[in-house]
């Protein structure tokens, strides 16, 4: 599926004849979705510690 | 949606990285503080970062046949305001940067710009517009979303105006942002009741007062 990233570099390009003046260092090509899933990792990690923080500070909590 | 590596003239790079780093280093300075003032932060801070690396992470279809990304950052708007939030996002645009070719180096600074500091700039206004409403919460994510690809639109047309002069840029903006409403409003939609259902979460269960 095309993403509005595509679409949008091709407008550029066709209306105004430009073209990109620096490459990507690093092309994941198959690799992008590793990556992206690596991504989502690490955010859905940040989000388990932030529930088992809170479990913790409510059973603190209660014990007060 | 980012704007690619090499798709802005380099004094629009520039100038947008002149833009975004104030608030970079102000947004990492803050996180500091707070970090070592109130330990509480360090889980808030986590769901505010977690929310914007799994949503920029997915990519989502919309009817015309293309597929966009929500931005996430509705959470930290809400939490911590715009100048934390421009740490964070910046800390995902430079991931999607380096390991991705989403995005890029190049167009890294008006990347944050838009994802980073206006939108959320424009959410955090609705937020305490309506904070005293229920849809607050909502507002912020949905007009976070929103205007970081109405900012992009801008960020766009100024460097790439149809033709000299005011009427150009406006030409293009509206060019760009006829592209990306179709995919983006449902997707800001979404992300502003997935942040609503979440904010209320922590609020209610960790005792936590939004900025």
């Amino acid at each position: 599926m095309i993403g509005l990233d595509d679409i949008i570099e091709e407008k550029i390009a066709e209306n105004f004849q430009y073209e990109p003046w620096f490459s990507p260092i690093f092309d994941p090509g198959e690799l992008e979705i590793l990556f992206f899933g690596i991504q989502a990792i690490i955010g859905v990690l940040l989000l388990v510690y932030f529930l088992w923080s809170s479990k913790k500070f409510r059973s603190t909590r209660e014990k007060s | 949606m980012h704007i690619s590596e090499g798709f802005l003239p380099p004094e629009w790079c520039l100038l947008w990285y002149v833009f975004s780093i104030p608030f970079i280093i102000y947004g990492f300075f803050r996180i500091k503080k707070l970090m070592e003032s109130d330990p509480k932060s360090k889980s808030l801070l986590a769901i505010s970062a977690g929310f914007i690396f799994v949503l920029s992470a997915l990519k989502i279809p919309s009817v015309t046949g293309s597929c966009s990304h929500p931005t996430g950052t509705g959470i930290a708007v809400v939490l911590f305001g715009p100048v934390i939030t421009s740490a964070l996002s910046f800390i995902v645009l430079l991931y999607q940067a380096l390991l991705l070719a989403h995005g890029g180096i190049t167009t890294l600074g008006a990347n944050t710009a838009a994802m980073g500091i206006i939108g959320p700039i424009f959410g955090f206004l609705f937020y305490k517009a309506l904070k005293k409403h229920s849809i607050s919460f909502f507002a912020a994510a949905f007009v976070a979303d929103l205007a970081t690809y109405i900012v992009t639109s801008i960020q766009l047309a100024l460097a790439f105006p149809a033709t000299e002069g005011f009427g150009g840029v406006l030409t293009t903006m509206s060019m760009f942002m006829g592209i990306f409403a179709i995919t983006q409003i449902p997707i800001a939609f979404l992300e502003g009741l997935l942040a609503l259902a979440l904010l209320r979460y922590v609020v209610e269960h960790y005792e936590v007062v939004p900025a």
